[in-house]
């Protein structure tokens, strides 16, 4: 690759461009995403902020298209690694980049697993899924230390499997009782390979964890055996949604490490959404702000909060009180917009403590102020020519 | 007369083998904010609850100081006292979740009425006029009298929850995580609605929460928790400049910086095994497993909770010195 | 002992205990309401008649004393006479009609389960879409509509058509009691043909009361499973939607599912007066009708007996199962 291309796979990891979305609902179309643009870049922790309804969880699960179903995508392309649009993928297709090149973190740890099924088999279950030949080979070698009746067909049957997945011979092996349980030695295999995973997390007694329910764990371990589970394929980014607002302050700061030591030591990008500031400010390399579906602020880490610019972000850094904060708290008056209707023009205006007649005419657009800074706000206006 | 509002002593609740609540003893002073914060499954939740009666405590005592029908101050026990229908109008708890704290089926002229009316506080146009007061003081409107809570906002209920406690003029206010669950900038004007009520109606108020920086804002005292014991408490400054008890310490550090030129993450002190389970709890000090100033003698006895110097902490690191000492010292202070 | 074992043996124990008590507080009252003798005899029966009649099926013994009576004749086989069918011995009536209710709720429940299951599940995945409201509405409709009157219509409609016979022609021998069984046995194909015909119509108004139900608590399981994170961890794995929806959320919406079926089954095995009498299917429920209101204690007896045994034996079955399919009971360990 020459120089300009490896400059742009770098800088093109993750783009998203003029993202519009609308949820259709029984009242109406809900304007959820207004022309989101984001671009991450390789080994970057990208934070993406914003209060309830500001469209994050949404953008998020548009990457691999993760949307209910009445969620209608008006315009709008996702590349990754400079693939085509990941929107207009078949579903066959991003099921192939789900969990294995681009997995994804959900908030609640007490309902991310799967109740009735063992932790190692969740969390081996992608390498079935994207790794099966590999699986099927480690559970052909676990087969060759049993020494049961049945290993010898077992073992066939996985031989063929490699050789015709497709064939009909396996097809009627999985219905018959007892002949199906040649299954069970990749997902065996699977399970094993968890353990590895597990104990790179520093998961305590991962042998044992491997083989028990979720019932078993408390709250932050699972939530640890939920990242387990996107860590199981290696992939090149992890979406984060809420990965800490469940958990106790000691175990957000156990994750944090752990993301931290993702990117330093497998160079995996994260990009992670949330809510709370401290996370951002602990472990972003740079933010994103979020109103009511539209972008408001793009900057480093260290821009936005020494020096916001956008009259929400402002709003925001002033709404929360750290500890030795002497400033008083601030409000944002009114509250977040019904995105059935939304505000016209800039979203945010009717809540503005800066507002312009302009600002309900139309969208500002996004303004760059300084390398990486960029800003979608009046007061900073796109120059002419 | 005493300065304290609330004094708890030696209260336990336990469910069966759990034990939530494990002898637990403060006071809390009038018009003060007394903070409690703690892991999840510290038992601070069911502490709160316990403190009001709305859970049977396994022992110990509550008392409430303060005056019913026009009598002269009194000191009145909880735990043990008949007449606890007019107490309880003493006081009162705003929830975490006001999406299931506030009956669904009513309107909510009468989710605030409710309480007026059972009390016979007020009556007839009174009631209403009262309803509407109250609306207004949280920050709200007479036209959300006939509104459902569907129809409000995560905000707009907890202000409800808020009228709600407050209609009979309490003096005293537990608050169990009220702003966990709302967007950070409607947690900011609640918070401000919270203090400026506790001024006008000299409220005193029990704040339970796992957020620090919430903890720093609102409140006077805190005191922090781990299954169910209290490990320290102390002025809130005094405590976040110079925590003593190992436990603080951890949780301290473990709270992210909001700076990001200051990052502390790498600093923050990542405790050893998992939170000790309040059915089978260590031998002695409940901490000690995961303490690493723990030795020998924290796992026989349970170190009790003293004065030392500016604060109350149960800490054998404190007790040894403390007790070469002033051994007279502590028997009188020990609560 | 395992969680599991202990589980199963104090279904067990339960069980045998529920059953006990049960016969025992209804042979009491049966035996209590109205003098029992007057089962036997007529006004104009002569004292002595009486008297002797009343000994002779120990009626002037205490009813503690009469059950142990009762219990002996149990164990013999001699469950008395059943004097509402005159004279005729009860087990003998039990052996013939008891099989036409067991045959009715047996294919009731292999047409309705897995219908209601594929349905079902495919409603709480489109949802809100043509195919789910449909189902709804069916759902409500076979909720709502009493079984006479569906059956009243189904009779009206049908009977013309030949596809519902009220008086069948048996030919073949009795072997186990069941129609359809007994004429497949016997390879008398025109039979065959008469016993379906014979079962259609209860049996199509008994699906749509039953699937109704099925369904409806299925879906909304189901759908209460899709809420679940874990649906969206699956499909975030790469697993297509197809397979996570059907194979993980059913399994877990099955759990609270099959409790119920449990309750469901034995329900059904109580009989359905009213549609026996519609479509003239003597079975269980108009022998019980018929018994309770002439006071014939000795088919009562019996027939609760059945009813109670059918019922928590079921119940247990259900329990048993659902341990082994509830990994928190099959592999939970006792601390």
């Amino acid at each position: 690759m020459n120089e300009n291309e490896i400059l742009r796979s770098e800088q093109e990891f993750l783009k998203i461009e003029n993202l519009y979305l609308d949820f259709g609902v029984y009242q109406g179309t809900v304007q959820v995403l207004d022309d989101v643009n984001i671009e991450m870049k390789k080994g970057e922790i990208l934070g993406l902020v914003g209060e309830t309804g500001c469209g994050k969880t949404v953008t998020s699960k548009s990457i691999i298209q993760l949307l209910e179903a009445n969620a209608i995508i008006n315009k709008g392309t996702i590349t990754f690694m400079g693939s085509q649009n990941l929107l207009e993928l078949s579903d066959e297709e991003i099921r192939k980049i789900r969990g294995n090149r681009i997995a994804m973190i959900f908030q609640e740890p007490m309902t991310a697993l799967n109740p009735s099924m063992r932790i190692g088999h969740q969390i081996g279950e992608g390498l079935l899924v994207h790794f099966r030949e590999d699986m099927v080979k480690k559970g052909i070698e676990l087969l060759d230390e049993d020494k049961s009746i049945f290993a010898g067909l077992y073992k066939s049957l996985l031989e063929k499997e490699i050789e015709n997945p497709n064939s009909i011979t396996l097809k009627i092996a999985k219905r018959i009782p007892y002949i199906s349980r040649y299954q069970r030695y990749p997902i065996s295999a699977a399970s094993n390979e968890s353990i590895d995973i597990l104990k790179s997390i520093d998961m305590p007694e991962p042998e044992r964890v491997v083989t028990g329910f979720p019932f078993e764990l408390s709250g932050g371990m699972r939530q640890r055996v939920v990242i387990a589970i996107a860590l199981a394929c290696n992939p090149e980014l992890i979406i984060a949604d809420e990965p800490t607002t469940a958990v106790d302050v000691t175990t957000q700061a156990k994750i944090l490490r752990l993301f931290l030591k993702l990117r330093d030591e497998m160079g995996t990008s994260i990009l992670i959404i949330t809510h709370n500031l401290g996370v951002i400010a602990e472990i972003c390399d740079r933010v994103c702000v979020m109103y009511a579906g539209q972008l408001v602020e793009v900057a480093s880490v260290i821009e936005i909060f020494k020096r916001p610019v956008h009259p929400y972000t402002i709003g925001l850094m002033g709404a929360i009180h750290y500890i030795g904060d002497k400033k008083e708290l601030e409000e944002i008056k009114g509250n977040v917009p019904n995105l059935l209707n939304p505000p016209t023009g800039c979203r945010f205006h009717p809540r503005c403590p800066k507002v312009m007649d302009i600002c309900a005419k139309d969208k500002p657009e996004p303004v760059e102020l300084s390398q990486g800074h960029s800003v979608s706000c009046w007061l900073y206006p796109k120059e002419e020519g | 007369m005493s300065e304290f509002l609330i004094e708890v002593e030696h209260l336990k609740k336990y469910f069966g083998p759990v034990k939530a609540v494990d002898d637990v003893s403060f006071k809390i002073r009038k018009g003060e904010t007394f903070g409690l914060v703690g892991e999840s499954g510290c038992g601070k939740t069911t502490l709160g609850r316990t403190m009001l009666k709305l859970l049977e405590p396994t022992d110990g005592r509550i008392y409430l100081n303060t005056s019913l029908d026009d009598e002269s101050t009194r000191r009145y026990d909880i735990t043990t006292d008949a007449r606890l229908r007019k107490l309880r109008r003493k006081m009162q708890i705003v929830y975490q979740d006001p999406a299931s704290s506030i009956n669904p089926r009513m309107i909510i002229r009468d989710v605030i009425g409710e309480p007026l009316k059972f009390h016979k506080a007020v009556k007839g146009e009174e009631l209403l006029d009262r309803i509407i007061y109250l609306l207004e003081h949280v920050g709200l409107q007479a036209e959300h009298l006939w509104r459902y809570p569907y129809e409000l906002s995560g905000g707009q209920r907890q202000r409800v929850a808020i009228a709600r406690a407050i209609a009979l003029n309490p003096e005293f206010i537990v608050l169990d995580e009220p702003t966990s669950a709302l967007d950070v900038s409607v947690q900011a004007k609640i918070l401000k609605l919270l203090k400026q009520l506790q001024r006008e109606l000299e409220l005193t108020y029990l704040f339970i929460t796992h957020d620090m920086g919430v903890i720093d804002y609102m409140c006077d005292r805190v005191a922090v928790m781990y299954v169910g014991d209290i490990l320290e408490h102390a002025d809130k400054e005094q405590l976040f400049n110079e925590p003593l008890h190992p436990y603080t310490k951890a949780l301290l550090s473990a709270v992210p910086s909001m700076d990001p030129t200051e990052r502390r993450l790498s600093q923050a002190e990542i405790l050893p095994g998992e939170v000790a389970s309040p059915s089978n709890p260590p031998t002695g000090c409940k901490f000690h497993p995961r303490c690493k100033n723990a030795f020998e003698g924290c796992d026989k006895t349970e170190p009790e909770l003293i004065e030392y110097k500016d604060r109350y902490i149960a800490c054998f690191l404190y007790t040894q010195s403390k007790s070469d000492r002033n051994d007279e010292k502590n028997e009188v202070n020990k609560i | 002992m395992k969680v599991l074992h202990k589980y199963i043996l104090k279904r067990l124990v339960g069980s045998f205990v529920t059953i006990s008590i049960i016969i025992f507080v209804v042979f009491t009252i049966s035996r209590m309401a109205g003098d029992p003798i007057e089962a036997y005899v007529t006004p104009e029966t002569p004292p002595e008649i009486v008297e002797l009649i009343r000994k002779k099926y120990h009626l002037d013994q205490p009813i503690p004393i009469q059950f142990i009576y009762w219990l002996q004749g149990v164990a013999e086989g001699d469950l008395g006479r059943a004097f509402s069918r005159g004279e005729q011995p009860v087990t003998e009536m039990i052996a013939r009609y008891l099989p036409y209710s067991l045959e009715l709720n047996i294919y009731s429940l292999i047409l309705t389960l897995p219908l209601s299951f594929w349905i079902g599940t495919k409603a709480a995945i489109k949802k809100d879409s043509l195919f789910d409201h449909l189902t709804r509405l069916f759902a409500i409709l076979g909720r709502c509509l009493p079984g006479f009157f569906t059956g009243l219509l189904i009779l009206a409609y049908l009977y013309p058509t030949g596809w519902i016979v009220v008086d069948p022609r048996f030919t073949f021998p009795r072997v186990t009691g069941l129609p359809t069984i007994d004429a497949l046995l016997d390879r008398d194909w025109a039979g065959l043909l008469e016993a379906i015909k014979y079962l259609s119509g209860p049996l199509i108004t008994s699906f749509i009361g039953g699937f109704a139900s099925n369904t409806r608590i299925l879906r909304s399981n189901i759908l209460e499973e899709l809420s679940k994170d874990y649906i969206n961890t699956g499909k975030a794995k790469g697993l297509s939607n197809d397979y996570v929806e059907k194979k993980y959320a059913r399994r877990n919406a099955m759990i609270p599912f099959i409790t119920l079926l449990g309750m469901r089954f034995a329900g059904m095995l109580s009989g359905s007066a009213i549609l026996e009498a519609v479509f003239n299917r003597v079975g269980v429920g108009s022998i019980s009708a018929a018994a309770a209101s002439a006071g014939d204690h000795n088919t009562i007896q019996a027939f609760t007996m059945i009813y109670a045994t059918m019922l928590v034996l079921a119940n247990l079955i259900i329990d048993i199962t659902y341990g082994f399919i509830d990994p928190r009971i099959r592999y939970g360990e006792e601390k």
